[in-house]
């Protein structure tokens, strides 16, 4: 169980401070799938890197009760859209270095998804595509071994196509116990792929729901989105018909 | 690749292109060990002190000492500063790496053994540096044979 318990993270400036993160409260358990929604800014990525410790924060998070750690670091694994591999490098060197690094690396997980994604395994990642690149990054998550893989907009670049394949593969391949946390915005698109949904808006948690409550209210993931957010429809037409009246006037 | 036998590669970065960092010190250390060539001048000279004619022969001056090794080498190690620098500059270079191109820093500081990213800053320059005193240690034990060989016995100090 992944545990955050009155989280804050305040970015320090000579101006001030921006606070990104602010009482966030949440428990993820085994084996779910967890969107992470919210605008930009929101506080998507601040909470990630939090967990992973890549920056200071106040308040606690917990693996299975204990702080996270060099003894339990590699029980999480992470993708994101700014890429964590090694550009020189090739599959094949990644997967050694990752055999090296992780003792719980997944040889026949890594053979299959190569092969599904038909990725040269013994050219220099620099050499990829995006697509190609992004579908290496979210794979190397998946194999590292881990039971919380975090997902920052890791499909950022890829076509439509290739994003369905990967949310199926995902669905297809993950074990029980595996864990998922993935911060995106193509909230339509994942909405059958996840099992519950985290909204953030200026760095709380704003709404928290299973997709299956959303299911038997008959709401889609996008309306909940929408309508935890305040989403003003009518913006846009208020705005033309302001610019309307103002040609007409001008 | 990376473990199965010796390569410089597990000394850096996963992907760094050490070639270039490599080149240069041994461009460096080159360039030092041909300035410290000027060693045999200042030797024969050291050396021709050591004499004077007698009735139109050399003979060996009475009692007299000849400049001790360590000071005609005095002066060598200015021409090692640039290696040093290089050595030590590369440290951060070598950290800055991890976010060029990609941010592999992600990758590295999950590791683990939290070690490997420190390692992997800093074994380069330390290898390098040991091979560089390891070649100049031979360099000078050579020059000290010479050292021995040109100035006779009773006049070393």
């Amino acid at each position: 169980m992944l545990e955050i318990r009155a989280l804050e993270k305040i970015y320090r400036s000579s101006i001030g401070g921006t606070r990104a993160l602010q009482n966030v409260d949440l428990s993820i358990g085994p084996g779910e799938i967890v969107g992470l929604f919210g605008e930009n800014g929101a506080g998507k990525s601040t909470l990630l890197s939090s967990i992973l410790g890549f920056q200071s924060y106040k308040g606690s998070i917990l693996l299975d009760g204990e702080p996270i750690s060099r003894k339990n670091i590699s029980r999480l694994s992470f993708a994101t859209c700014e890429h964590s591999f090694f550009a020189n490098l090739t599959p094949e060197s990644h997967r050694e270095f990752y055999r090296m690094q992780f003792g719980s690396f997944r040889e026949k997980r890594f053979e299959a998804l190569m092969n599904f994604f038909e990725l040269p395994v013994n050219k220099p990642l620099k050499s990829f595509s995006i697509g190609q690149k992004n579908q290496f990054e979210v794979i190397m998550a998946l194999c590292q071994g881990a039971d919380y893989i975090l997902m920052d907009e890791p499909f950022a670049g890829n076509d439509i196509f290739n994003r369905e394949d990967f949310y199926k593969v995902l669905l297809g391949i993950l074990e029980p116990e595996e864990t998922i946390l993935l911060s995106t915005h193509l909230i339509g698109e994942v909405e059958h792929f996840v099992s519950r949904a985290v909204l953030l808006k200026k760095g709380q948690i704003v709404g928290d729901i299973s997709t299956l409550v959303l299911e038997e209210q008959n709401r889609s993931l996008l309306d909940f989105v929408k309508e935890t957010c305040g989403y003003q429809p009518n913006r846009v037409a208020h705005t033309l018909t302001a610019l309307e009246d103002e040609k007409r006037n001008g | 690749m990376l473990k199965k036998h010796f390569s410089m590669a597990m000394y850096f970065p996963p992907g760094y292109e050490y070639e270039k960092e490599k080149n240069a010190a041994l461009l460096l250390l080159g360039i030092g060990a041909g300035l410290s060539l000027r060693f045999f001048t200042d030797l024969f000279a050291a050396a021709e002190k050591l004499y004077e004619t007698v009735l139109g022969r050399r003979v060996l001056k009475a009692g007299v000492q000849a400049v001790p090794f360590a000071q005609l080498v005095q002066g060598h190690w200015v021409f090692y500063i640039p290696l040093l620098f290089l050595l030590f500059t590369a440290i951060p270079w070598r950290y800055f790496y991890y976010y060029h191109a990609t941010k592999s820093i992600y990758l590295m500081r999950r590791l683990p053994r939290h070690s490997i990213l420190f390692k992997s800053c800093t074994q380069g320059s330390v290898l390098l540096a040991g091979t560089s005193v390891a070649l100049l240690t031979i360099l000078y034990l050579l020059y000290y044979g010479f050292y021995r060989l040109v100035i006779p016995a009773e006049c070393l100090p």
